[in-house]
Parts: C-alpha cells; sequence; structure tokens
C-alpha cells in the first residue's frame, strides 16, 4: 500500500513539472535570459545593430550616474510616484467611501469611473494632447470661460499657459493631470473592494456610536484597510515608477528635456543606437526596481 | 443608543448626500467625457472641430473612418492587433492554467523556487528588457513580426496570468481533488476534468486583463516593430499621428476604432473585471 502510494506520488511529480514545461520554456528564454543578458550588455559599448562591441568596464554606468539629465529623468520620476500615490490615494478613497453610501448608483458609478482603464495610453494621451490644444484645446476653453487668467492677473499671479504641455513650467503638471485622470477610477474600484470586504456589522456599529465620517475613517476604517491600502499603494508606486507612453505622447519628455523619465530616457539611447548605455540604465532601474520590492514587502510585512 | 433627532441633522443628512452624488456625477461626467469627446470629434470636419469643439457634430462624417481604416493604415492595424492579441490570449490560456495548477497546492521539490522565479517577473519592469529583447528577436528571425510580439506578450503576461488563476485553483476545496484522485483519475484528467473548470472563472478573468493590457501595449511594438504595415493599434495610431499634419477627425476615429473592441469587451464583462481586480488586491496580502 505505502509502496504504491509512492509510486503514484512520484508519477504525480512528473506530472506536474509536465504541466510546468511549457511555461518556464517560454518564461527563460523570452523573459528571464534577456533580463540576465541585459546585465552583461551595459559593459559594453554596443550600438545594439552591428555586431561589434568594446567592453568598457564601468564606464557607462558611471557617465549614467554623474549625468544631470540623469538625474533629471530621476527627479521627475520621483515626482509623478509620490503625487500618483497622493492623489490616487486620497480621491481613490474618498470616491470609494463614497459611492458606498448609494447602494445602486454607487455600483453604476464604479462601472463608469473604471471605463479609462480600457484606453490605450496612446489614446488617452492622443485626447489629452487636444484638451491642452492651444487654440481649441477644453482647457483653454474652460479656462476662458471662468476668465481664471484674468482673475489670476487681477490678484497679482501669471497667466496660464496656453500650451501646457509645451511651457517648462506647466508640462509636468500636465503629465501628472493626465496620469491622474486615468488612475483615480481603477483605485476607487479597489478600495471600494476593500471597503466592502468589512463587515456590515461595523458600518451598523459606527453609525450607533455617532462618530463623523472623518472619525469613522480614521480610527475604525484606515486600521481595518492596512493592507488594501499598502497594496494599491505597491501598484501605483509600480505603475509610476515604469511611467512611459503618457510622457512621450504628451511632452515626449519635453520641452527640451525637461519632463524625461526613467523609461524615456532609456528609450532615447536605445532609439539612438546606443545598447549598451541603455542597458546599463536597465541596470539601474531593475535595482531601483528591485530596491522598491524589498521596502514594500518590509512595509507590508510591518503592517500586518 | 438612540440619536439625537433635529431638524438640523434632517437637513444635514440630506445635504451630505446630494453633495456626495453630484461628485459622483462630476466624476463620471469627467471619466467619460474625454470618450464622448472623441467620439464627437471623430464625426466631424477640420472646419467645424475649430467652429464647435464642445458639441455634437452637425453633419457626421463617416468618410473620417473610412479614411483613418485605409489611408491612416488603422485597417491593417486593427487586423494586427486582432491576430496578436487572440494567438497571445490562446497560448496563455492553454499554459498559464496548466503551470497554476501544478503550482497550487500539490508540494514538491522545486515548486517554491519556481514560484518565486515566476512571480518575481510581476516586479521587473518591462523597459528592463527591451534592448536583450530585441536582440534576442533578432537573432531568432522574430524581429519585426508577430510571432516574435507574440512570444514576448506570453513571456511577460505569465506570471500575472498564473497568479490570477493561481488563486481559482487554490479556492477549489481539496476534497474534490482527492476524490478524483480516489476515482483514479490521473493528474492531467483531474486537472482538465475537475480542477480546471471550477477555476475557469479566474482564468477567465485574468485572460480578460492581459487582453486589455495587450491590446493597449505600445512599448513593445514600438521597439520590435518597424515596418509601418506591421502596426498594432497603439502604435498604428502614434505613427498616423505623427505622418500627417494632424488630422483630428480620422485619428479620433483611428481611437475609436482601437477603443470600441474593448469598451465592448467592458460593457459585457465589468462586474467580472471589477470583481477580478478585487481578488487579484485582496488576496495578494
Amino acid at each position: 500500500m505505502v509502496k504504491l502510494r509512492i509510486k503514484t506520488g512520484s508519477k504525480r511529480i512528473i506530472a506536474r513539472y509536465l504541466l510546468l514545461l511549457p511555461t518556464l520554456l517560454l518564461y527563460f528564454l523570452f523573459f528571464m535570459y534577456p533580463v540576465i543578458n541585459g546585465l552583461s550588455l551595459g559593459l559594453y559599448k554596443y550600438s545594439g545593430v552591428s555586431q561589434v562591441k568594446y567592453f568598457i568596464g564601468l564606464r557607462n554606468y558611471a557617465d549614467i550616474a554623474i549625468d544631470p539629465q540623469f538625474h533629471n529623468a530621476l527627479k521627475n520620476t520621483f515626482i509623478i510616484t509620490v503625487v500618483n500615490s497622493i492623489v490616487q490615494f486620497v480621491a481613490g478613497f474618498s470616491l470609494a467611501w463614497l459611492a458606498r453610501k448609494y447602494v445602486r448608483v454607487g455600483s453604476i458609478f464604479l462601472s463608469v469611473a473604471l471605463i479609462p482603464i480600457v484606453l490605450s495610453f496612446v489614446s488617452v494621451g492622443l485626447m489629452w494632447t487636444w484638451f491642452y490644444n492651444s487654440s481649441f484645446g477644453l482647457l483653454n476653453g474652460i479656462f476662458d470661460f471662468l476668465h481664471v487668467n484674468n482673475a489670476l492677473n487681477f490678484v497679482g499671479l501669471p497667466s496660464i499657459p496656453r500650451s501646457l504641455t509645451a511651457n517648462p513650467s506647466t508640462a509636468l503638471f500636465s503629465v501628472l493631470l493626465t496620469a491622474n485622470w486615468h488612475g483615480i477610477g481603477l483605485y476607487a474600484v479597489i478600495y471600494s473592494a476593500g471597503l466592502r470586504s468589512i463587515s456590515p456589522s461595523i458600518y451598523d456599529s459606527m453609525k450607533v456610536d455617532g462618530l463623523s465620517d472623518l472619525q469613522k475613517i480614521r480610527r475604525v476604517i484606515f486600521p481595518m484597510l492596512k493592507d488594501t491600502i499598502a497594496l494599491a499603494l505597491v501598484l501605483v508606486i509600480a505603475a509610476s515608477f515604469k511611467i512611459f507612453e503618457l510622457v512621450y505622447v504628451l511632452t515626449g519628455g519635453g520641452p527640451g528635456r525637461l519632463t524625461d523619465v526613467i523609461s524615456l530616457y532609456l528609450y532615447r539611447y536605445y532609439a539612438s543606437f546606443q545598447a549598451g548605455y541603455a542597458s546599463a540604465v536597465a541596470f539601474y532601474m531593475l535595482i531601483i526596481g528591485l530596491v522598491l520590492v524589498v521596502i514594500q514587502f518590509k512595509f507590508l510585512r510591518t503592517e500586518k | 443608543m438612540s440619536l439625537e433627532y433635529s431638524p438640523w441633522n434632517w437637513f444635514r443628512d440630506r445635504f451630505t448626500r446630494v453633495v456626495g452624488l453630484l461628485v459622483l456625477i462630476l466624476w463620471s461626467i469627467t471619466a467619460v467625457y474625454p470618450l464622448l469627446w472623441a467620439t464627437f470629434t471623430s464625426l466631424k470636419t477640420r472646419e467645424e472641430l475649430f467652429a464647435n469643439t464642445w458639441g455634437l457634430p452637425s453633419n457626421p462624417q463617416w468618410s473620417n473612418y473610412v479614411y483613418a481604416w485605409g489611408t491612416g493604415n488603422m485597417g491593417a492595424a486593427f487586423v494586427n492587433s486582432i491576430i496578436v492579441t487572440s494567438l497571445s490570449i490562446v497560448l496563455l490560456f492553454v499554459i498559464s492554467p496548466m503551470a497554476a495548477y501544478a503550482l497550487a497546492r500539490a508540494e514538491y521539490r522545486g515548486k517554491g523556487t519556481i514560484l518565486y522565479i515566476l512571480l518575481a517577473g510581476m516586479y521587473i519592469a518591462p523597459q528592463v528588457s527591451i534592448v536583450p529583447l530585441a536582440i534576442l528577436l533578432q537573432s531568432l528571425g522574430l524581429m519585426d513580426s508577430a510571432i516574435g510580439l507574440v512570444m514576448v506578450y506570453v513571456a511577460s503576461g505569465l506570471p500575472y496570468s498564473i497568479f490570477i488563476s493561481r488563486l481559482g485553483f487554490l479556492s477549489i476545496p481539496s476534497s474534490l481533488e482527492d476524490a478524483a484522485k480516489v476515482d483514479g483519475l490521473s493528474t492531467f484528467q483531474t486537472y482538465r476534468k475537475v480542477a480546471l473548470p471550477l477555476a475557469l472563472p479566474s482564468v477567465f478573468i485574468a485572460m480578460i486583463l492581459e487582453a486589455i493590457f495587450i491590446w493597449n501595449d505600445f512599448l513593445y511594438p514600438l521597439v520590435f516593430i518597424t515596418s509601418p504595415d506591421k502596426n498594432t493599434l497603439p502604435l498604428g495610431l502614434f505613427r498616423f499621428q505623427g505622418s500627417y499634419l494632424i488630422q483630428y477627425g480620422p485619428l479620433a476615429a483611428g481611437i475609436m476604432i482601437s477603443t470600441v473592441p474593448l469598451l465592448i469587451l467592458y460593457i459585457l464583462f465589468s462586474e467580472r473585471i471589477k470583481k477580478g481586480i478585487a481578488a487579484g488586491i485582496g488576496v495578494k496580502t
């Protein structure tokens, strides 16, 4: 009997490995191998198209570390990550909290609010480029209608530039505005799922205790939602850290290279046939990503 | 226990309810307005767009769609996107639940390591590997081809779809699997006849979310596709924008062409998609 069980057991184990085989083959060839191969490419002066590679040691890494453009790209990525985290937490949670109070309307609202996630970043970027358009853009239309610039000048402030995406002082803001428009609905859905996982009796008892909404949220809801909040933050950070398409379409990293983010910085060098240099940038990205993951896991564990 | 009930409280409750509702409505409008605007714009001439930017088109220009589909190359891009997305999803649908099942309940040597290595892929930004991937595809002759894109999408989609599908397999009561074992079903039979059908809702959610991602992805085609007739939709849209004096009507039509299929998918499955997003988050802890 025992012998028989061991025999079927090992057969079943082989079966599991067979089930895993296609996944492992594809994953290693088209995912892990390139990641590992990329690590060494950063050590070469290499165009990416010719066969010629010059070993230059850590030159690329050093050049990147002291490049002000890279610092600028890092700074922008950092700003986008922080702003997205805050806005999408506050707005996403607030909308979820509101939606919970209206049984029917709330559910319809969440379905509508989630629509932006089915739009490609390219579509979103193009549409928003037109909203920011200096001649017929919706945003300028709203500003004109409300006489915003007039009011700003009246209190001694400068006007809002006609083209938000092209003006150095507002280009990054235009990226932030669009990115958050795109993301808020998703986080509203995530937080509302979290709110729904809290038992109804808790909501009832809060009602009886006569707490105000802010007191309820701060004292009862947030402590219970710690896991959801932490994970939602992980998602925002991961998404913001690799932001590429929106910046590429909205500002192209411009004006000049003012609104470059890390991935756009990397892509520029790949596209201009400096694949070695781009690989070194990728290595930095990988390291920063890993550090984020470690921080996140620490964070998640202490939250529990 | 009882709450004081005064006209003031009544008024305050009413007021906050109305304001809350207004906020929800306002955000709903903000969320869909760009899409509505693109719909209107796709039916306007250039002149009308400048004269009547916000309103309904007075004389719908369906020719914008014809132009986008033909001259704008969006038709080819549409077909290419269908090919790439469906091939990737079929492959993912076949292999990722298999792996997810193998990595769900059974304990055996190497399982933990394999699981970690696979899930680590979720944390590696795609930008990290575009350069070596381009070199790999070049050496395999898969650059500028649908198959190359499909391979990359499947490989990079595996971690997420395995993660979500695995949640489905983990939610099956283990007694069912034991029963199948007692009945003498092999592992493959148990997988195909017992486990997969029960985990299908989760697998399905993973496939919907992957399909949305693949359909909309821009980075991989940007790097791996060079011929204009091999564009997928987002890349086609981007190149369409760059290649002419910006033709707003036809471009907006291109946006609609690339969005409508996903919009239909979303309308059909929005409850499942919402649930999927919630499940992915809720259980990941």
